[in-house]
């Protein structure tokens, strides 16, 4: 009976509109979550197959010698797809034309996953098999170098190969070792007639293994084991290049605008609620007076509001569905498989944010409603501030967090949210109670428009706070989503300045320095440092009462300067001065990593070389700004006997190409890396993200006007009847709306004023904890708070004070 | 004539076409005077209590209140009019729930302007014996003292013409015999017209003139 109640009921009531603020916010909250979420797990898949791919398996292993029998043949036994590599640096020749570059012998199973992508006489193939024997892949920079076509011949050590195809792309890009150099690819069988592996020459055996997660933690502490100094283990997540990472943080921007709509979807709901109960109290005193027990009010309510979710889970999924197949479209391009179709969890999360926004924001109402006494009901005599109504604050609070943890699954920084909107609500409370406590002189001071407004204000303080609270959200959250659509944005864009070096100058040898930068200075490009690199192994000492030292499980190529390289702060410690010159700077993630402390006493290995140091000071590095980066530097002092090579980067323009081809042609030992493509895709990301960001700006922004609406829509029942009498004993349409704009105007200026602190606030936390950016001052969202909440929050309140007024105040006083 | 009716006629539409709430009504009501307009539920006489006092206006037909033309008016000319001539007490007493009994009593003469309000409220709410309730809310008293505290409201006013509709619907018998004799021993000390809705036939006994509303119709 009660269900076939309720859904008359609800029916009734979403037809005649009384729900439909309630719903429309929680069909937005369902699209805007079930969109975003779906698509980032969408991405998220997409990235992980990415980062699969570019390291050619799930865990990879890379060392100078084979891996012993014991451990191989355990590995073998486990349920793991394998592929074989083995990597050298050769001289490649074509007649007269010789160039040194990176082969890799390839076995059977390779590649492991995806494929690689050929071009063969103009016409491209994506093939998952390794060359054929006898023939060799090319790059296609090794081609032009070497002045080679498909079908030509090419000398490896002692064998000849035709090549037969030029490489377009492959997997397993994340290679330590020669990944720079330009690259060959031969079928490991054709391995031996090249002699060119020898005793003592210098090769890299690689192993990359895909399976399951369980399977692949049991190969890798068999690895872990066996592994020795120079050895390098691994695995898929560890990928970190720029373009994951441009990637990852447009789906924290996604993510944040979910966030920001949702927690105004809430608020709208809590607001709606509230009007809803208190509509229904008459309902309820019918329902008591025929003798229905509070427990049945309470399941019959509980029951319209389940009916509303499912219905709004409904329609928002749908919606959702084609947001997000609209979010996928705009950035598709950048992936080269297809998305993954997406899991069930953003539907269980959509599903979720709905019944939490339900539990937190109506039920308290329902309580309060179902609490209620007959006699009091039919007097029509709301209750006063009850334990219901301190329950309905905890649990409004706690279903916020909740919502904020469920979103950004990270406990300090829900906390950061959570505390950062209560502190500016006690704020805005606090603000309002001393701003109108004093008693205002006696009658409503319906004289003038002022005079009634301020009077106004007084008498609805704490109504009025509450008003304040929810616009101060509606303007705050809007102004961030602004703020990282604008802002942050063009910070982000900041990063990666036009003058970004888009070229890598790599294996430069001492001798060729000075020749170098006289043949930029002859083309007129701009010269960067020269890093000296030689390759180090590091192994922890054991500190005092301690036995046994720890190898750190893999080499690093160090540089050594003294002067800290641009884009690198000192996170602890001292760059290298004076004296104090003998330690090593690592990265701070190296150092969390491998549990390095400063001070701690370390064994550096390189060349021939090997010296007892320690860790001088630890390095925040910015890996975004596509300059070379260092792991691990060194003072000067400690390295200045080690045979080096050098690196630089350099910015050359589109319109100076060609000046690549001849530098590769007159520095044939040098192995130049082109990022541009990266850089462009880096790029094209940043503006695909701040379209589909003016997208959920967009439904933060509708968010933000449900919420606003709602507010003003709860205490116009009691302005209605207000006005009704007023104009009855005379009062003009004039005075009534003139002293409602100047009333809400107030209101909205302070919102927009508490606004803006919550979005600076809110802003800083994002930038410095999200998307590790310099925290800033946000001066146009301290104009703008304040200006759009007077404009706005005025305009509303006229426009809903003009539609009592047209009413007759004769049908609103016999009506009510 | 404070009041004076030719031809009023109000219509409503509804799904079954126009529905004829008041037909052809005619009457005039002279100065000091009361009158009670009696009859059945849904007889039309609040629509026509509405009308008399220019809360809404005529499908056809002409009203004069204290000669003003109310059919010609706009709604804020009317609420003008109202202003400085009409008062009213109401079934369901109409107090705003936010404001004390001497608020809700000084509403109307700060409408007026009047500087002298509160002390104006204060003497009529001691009249009608709610002297030492001043700074009570509505929901601090019971029915038969809201309608009192709306009956103060009403004379603060100092309107020409006063409207009750069922001033005493609310209230048991005992005080609504109260209410009514209140009604017209404070409207007798101000010298106003009265206009009473009402299905009391004691409290209709009472005025000078009665009309009986049926169908819309004065029978």
């Amino acid at each position: 009976m009660l269900l076939g109640l309720s859904l008359k009921l609800f029916w009734r009531e979403l037809k005649s509109g009384q729900l439909s603020i309630m719903f429309f916010a929680l069909v937005l909250a369902v699209a805007t979550v079930s969109s975003i979420s779906l698509f980032t797990d969408r991405l998220e898949k997409a990235l992980l197959a990415e980062t699969q791919e570019f390291l050619g398996g799930d865990l990879k292993f890379e060392s100078n010698d084979l891996i012993e029998d014991e451990p191989y043949e355990e590995i073998q036994k486990l349920n793991l797809k394998s592929t074989e590599m083995v990597l050298f640096a050769s001289m490649l020749a074509s007649g007269d034309n010789l160039q040194l570059a990176s082969v890799k012998a390839v076995d059977q199973n390779y590649p492991l996953v995806g494929g690689v992508e050929l071009r063969s006489e103009s016409k491209n193939i994506y093939v998952k098999r390794p060359p054929d024997l006898g023939q060799v892949w090319l790059d296609l920079r090794l081609m032009d170098i070497l002045k080679l076509e498909v079908g030509q011949t090419v000398s490896i050590g002692d064998a000849d190969f035709i090549v037969s195809h030029s490489i377009l792309s492959e997997p397993d890009r994340a290679s330590n070792s020669f990944a720079f150099a330009p690259k060959a690819i031969i079928n490991a069988q054709d391995l031996e007639k090249t002699n060119v592996v020898q005793p003592g020459s210098r090769v890299r055996f690689s192993t990359v293994y895909l399976g399951e997660k369980a399977e692949l933690l049991l190969a890798k502490n068999i690895l872990e084991k066996t592994k020795q100094p120079g050895d390098d283990i691994r695995e898929a997540q560890d990928a970190n290049d720029s373009l994951g990472k441009a990637i990852e943080r447009s789906g924290n921007f996604f993510l944040l605008g979910g966030l920001l709509a949702v927690l105004m979807a809430a608020f709208t709901v809590g607001m709606s609620s509230q009007r809803f109960a208190r509509r229904h109290i008459e309902y309820v005193a019918i329902l008591k007076s025929l003798g229905t027990e509070s427990w049945e009010i309470r399941l019959l309510y509980s029951l319209i509001f389940i009916e509303l979710g499912v219905f709004a889970i409904f329609f928002g999924l749908i919606l959702g569905w084609f947001m997000q197949e609209g979010f996928t479209g705009i950035l598709k391009q950048y992936f080269p498989t297809d998305l993954p179709t997406p899991g069930f969890q953003p539907l269980l999360i959509s599903s979720l944010t709905v019944f939490i926004c339900l539990i937190g924001f109506v039920y308290p109402n329902l309580v309060k409603l179902v609490k209620i006494s007959p006699l009091s009901i039919l007097r029509r005599e709301e209750s006063k501030t009850s334990s219901s109504s301190y329950l309905m604050f905890a649990l409004a609070l706690s279903a916020m967090f909740l919502l904020v943890f469920l979103y950004t699954e990270r406990l300090l920084l829900s906390s950061i949210v959570f505390f950062t909107i209560l502190f500016i609500f006690v704020l805005g409370y606090g603000i309002i109670l001393s701003f109108f406590r004093s008693t205002t002189r006696l009658g409503l001071g319906a004289n003038n428009p002022l005079s009634l407004a301020w009077s106004e204000l007084h008498r609805r303080k704490y109504t009025n706070s509450l008003q304040v609270l929810a616009f101060t959200m509606a303007i705050g959250l809007s102004l961030i989503a602004f703020s990282a659509r604008t802002d942050l944005m063009s910070t982000w864009e900041s990063t990666l300045p036009p003058d970004s070096p888009n070229n890598f100058l790599i294996n430069i040898s001492k001798s060729d320095l000075n020749s170098i930068s006289s043949f930029l200075e002859e083309n007129e490009i701009e010269e960067s440092t020269f890093y000296p690199i030689t390759n180090t192994v590091i192994i922890k000492l054991p500190k005092e009462g301690e036995e046994v030292s720890k190898p750190i499980d893999r080499n690093f190529n160090a540089t050594w300067s003294s002067e800290l390289p641009l884009g690198n702060t000192i996170v602890s410690g001292e760059w290298f001065k004076g004296n104090s010159s003998d330690g090593l700077s690592i990265s701070n993630d190296i150092a969390a990593r491998y549990g390095l402390d400063i001070g701690d006493p370390v064994k550096v290995f390189f060349a021939d070389q090997e010296i007892d140091t320690y860790i001088q000071n630890t390095r925040e590095v910015n890996w975004d700004n596509f300059s070379p980066n260092f792991f691990v530097i060194g003072p000067p002092e400690i390295f200045k006997n080690s045979q080096a090579t050098y690196i630089t980067s350099l910015h050359v323009p589109k319109e100076k190409d060609k000046v690549i081809s001849e530098f590769m042609s007159e520095f044939k030992t040098v192995s130049v890396l082109s990022i541009d493509a990266i850089i462009d895709q880096v790029n094209d990301i940043i503006e695909q993200v701040s379209k589909a960001l003016e997208v959920i700006l967009g439904l933060t922004i509708f968010s933000a006007m449900f919420l606003t609406l709602a507010t003003i829509q709860d205490g116009f029942n009691l302005r209605l009847h207000q006005s009704a009498i007023l104009r009855t004993f005379g009062a003009s349409t004039s005075l009534l709306q003139k002293s409602t704009a100047l009333e809400f105007a107030l209101l909205g200026l302070l919102a927009g004023f508490l606004g803006a602190l919550l979005a600076q606030t809110g802003i800083f936390f994002l930038e410095t904890e999200i998307f590790d950016l310099e925290a800033a001052f946000h001066a146009n969202i301290w104009v703008m708070g304040p200006i759009i909440g007077t404009i706005l929050i005025c305009a509303l309140s006229v426009i809903l004070i003009l539609s009592i007024t047209r009413k007759n105040p004769k049908e609103i006083i016999y009506n009510s | 004539m404070i009041i004076k009716t030719r031809n009023l006629t109000k219509k409503v539409p509804s799904e079954e076409g126009e529905l004829i709430i008041l037909n052809d009504i005619n009457l005039e009501l002279e100065k000091e005077k009361s009158l009670a307009v009696v009859g059945p539920s849904g007889s039309g006489k609040s629509t026509l209590l509405g009308l008399l006092a220019g809360l809404d206006s005529p499908s056809s037909g002409e009203i004069f209140l204290n000669d003003q033309p109310l059919h010609e008016l706009s709604e804020d000319q009317r609420a003008k009019v109202r202003k400085e001539n009409v008062a009213f007490v109401f079934q369901s007493f109409e107090l705003l729930p936010g404001l004390t009994a001497i608020e809700n009593v000084m509403l109307p003469s700060e409408l007026n302007l009047d500087k002298d309000a509160e002390a104006r409220a204060s003497e009529y709410l001691t009249r009608v014996g709610l002297g030492n309730r001043l700074k009570h809310y509505p929901r601090q008293l019971s029915g038969g003292e809201q309608q009192r505290v709306a009956i103060a409201r009403a004379f603060a006013c100092n309107a020409k013409v006063l409207f009750a509709d069922e001033p005493t619907g609310n209230l048991d018998n005992k005080t609504g015999a109260k209410i009514s004799e209140l009604l017209f021993e404070v409207n007798e000390e101000s010298s106003n017209a009265l206009v009473v809705v009402t299905h009391d036939a004691n409290l209709a006994s009472k005025c000078d003139n009665q009309i009986e509303l049926s169908e819309g119709l004065i029978a």
